[in-house]
């Protein structure tokens, strides 16, 4: 199976024909069919857990005015158990209690020239009486820094349920099944990791600030102008990596959307051996001209029909 | 503690000369350049006055530069010359002139310096002779704040210790010390 992710994004692959919905027998048809593969859930669980039981590693930056972030999104996926309902007139696989834990290395750099007032010192000159003449002497103005805030956030367990439609198709020599997925919603709520963000931001400006000789007393009220400008985009931000993790998640093949997740193919040309070493037993070519799949009895069930 | 050192101009200090003639002075920034101050006759009556240059630092090219390259004085006024911007790693600098020079203070020329941190700064002045002043820099009290900044006046000679000798001020005052008499003279930390 290929990947198509590259630094974190979704690389389109070339369109497929629509998929073929495995079609119920008409009621009371006989069901007849030449060629038939039968997989269980427990089957089907330990290769959809081949596919997504892997870590995930991806960076990404931003800049928002005064503060750029940069956040290096480390996730594992793991667990999932198949499940094949029995519904009606359609079928459905269904994928369960898929959890992805982990980690954010987010860092969070502050111009804070951008964001604090200027101050100089003395606020106006000082002047003084020479042989000059009154002399007055320069001001010097505070040189805001520019100051970096290592935030580990960590990620609560995210569960994942997913239903897959399947797809049976003809392409070139051989028939392919694939599972769909159908859109499901992934909640991230990374709206804990505010406090810690702000109270880490404050702790690291409080003792930047608290270098800089003469502004002792102003130091509490800086702090507060770098949060409430900080509230004002963290919302932002965190939207930003929200986003950056659910692209990385979807990225995985089975989730994706746009990449089919491919379960098996059969040749369209079945080589029929024979049975015995008669004088005139030989090889018999078969065609499948038509192949279903269904799920019955907790099975997935891959039927074909020869050429007559 | 702070950085003292009159040849080594950094943006804490200021470099003031006084001109007394008539003329057109060349001036640059570590070497003699093409920036010019045009010194006319004197108002009427004599009023002296003060302008200032201020110098930025280009981190890009790594020299300073400044927008101000013909300014127009009178006959005893003074100029200043100051670092008004601060970049990290930007180096110390002097003024070269026609017939001024920070790195050689002398008559109607001075130099200040802002004293950011506590502490007991004792300094030399070398060149004519060798004499040794401290200044003594205290911590604000915090029921004095805010307060106004101060400036102090210290008087330099080749010939006699400086003038006062001790001097406690407070941190962010400024100490300004203005050459009476003398040549070559350097004012730094001992």
């Amino acid at each position: 199976m290929s990947r198509h992710r590259i630094n974190g994004s979704i690389t389109p692959i070339p369109a497929r024909p629509l998929p073929v919905l495995p079609q119920d027998p008409e009621p009371g048809a006989p069901n007849i069919s030449d060629l038939t593969v039968a997989i269980n859930e427990a089957g089907l669980t330990i290769l959809v857990d081949r596919a997504i039981d892997h870590p995930i590693k991806s960076s990404g930056s931003g800049n928002w005015g005064a503060f750029s972030a940069g956040y290096q999104v480390n996730l594992q996926v793991s667990g999932g158990t198949i499940e094949l309902p029995e519904l009606q007139n359609i079928y459905i696989v269904r994928l369960d209690n898929v959890v992805i834990t982990g980690l954010v290395e987010f860092s969070l750099d502050i111009d804070l020239s951008r964001v604090l007032p200027q101050i100089c010192i003395p606020p106006r000159r000082s002047c003084i009486h020479t042989s000059w003449g009154n002399v007055c002497t320069p001001q010097v103005c505070i040189s805001w820094p520019k100051v970096s805030v290592p935030v580990p956030i960590p990620i609560p367990p995210i569960g994942i349920n997913a239903d897959f439609g399947i797809a049976v198709y003809q392409q070139g020599n051989v028939w392919q099944v694939d599972l769909r997925v159908y859109p499901f919603s992934l909640y991230i709520d990374l709206t804990p990791s505010v406090d810690l963000i702000l109270d880490t931001t404050k702790n690291i400006v409080h003792d930047v600030l608290s270098q800089i000789p003469l502004i002792g007393d102003l130091v509490d009220g800086l702090v507060d102008v770098v949060l409430d400008t900080l509230r004002g985009v963290l919302d932002t931000i965190l939207a930003a990596i929200k986003a950056f993790m659910e692209n990385l998640i979807l990225a995985i093949d089975l989730f994706s959307p746009t990449i089919p997740y491919h379960l098996t193919s059969v040749p369209v040309l079945q080589k029929i051996i024979a049975a015995g070493s008669a004088p005139g037993d030989r090889e018999v070519d078969l065609k499948i001209t038509g192949l279903s799949a269904i799920t019955r009895d907790h099975e997935l069930i891959v039927a074909g029909v020869f050429a007559s | 503690m702070d950085f003292l050192h009159s040849q080594q101009l950094t943006r804490l200090d200021g470099y003031y000369h006084r001109f007394m003639t008539a003329g057109t002075f060349r001036w640059g920034i570590g070497s003699l350049g093409a920036y010019t101050i045009t010194v006319t006759p004197p108002r009427n009556p004599p009023t002296p006055e003060g302008a200032s240059i201020d110098l930025q630092y280009d981190e890009a090219s790594g020299l300073y530069v400044t927008t101000q390259t013909s300014i127009n004085i009178n006959q005893e006024d003074y100029v200043l010359w100051h670092v008004e911007t601060h970049a990290p790693g930007a180096p110390p600098f002097s003024i070269i002139g026609t017939d001024f020079n920070s790195r050689e203070l002398a008559d109607e020329d001075a130099f200040s310096h802002f004293f950011m941190l506590p502490g007991v700064y004792k300094y030399s002045v070398s060149g004519g002779g060798s004499q040794q002043g401290s200044i003594r820099v205290i911590q604000p009290m915090q029921a004095d704040l805010p307060r106004t900044a101060q400036a102090h006046l210290v008087e330099i000679s080749d010939r006699t210790s400086p003038n006062p000798e001790t001097l406690a001020i407070i941190a962010g005052d400024t100490v300004h010390w203005d050459i009476i008499c003398g040549t070559d003279l350097v004012i730094k930390s001992v």
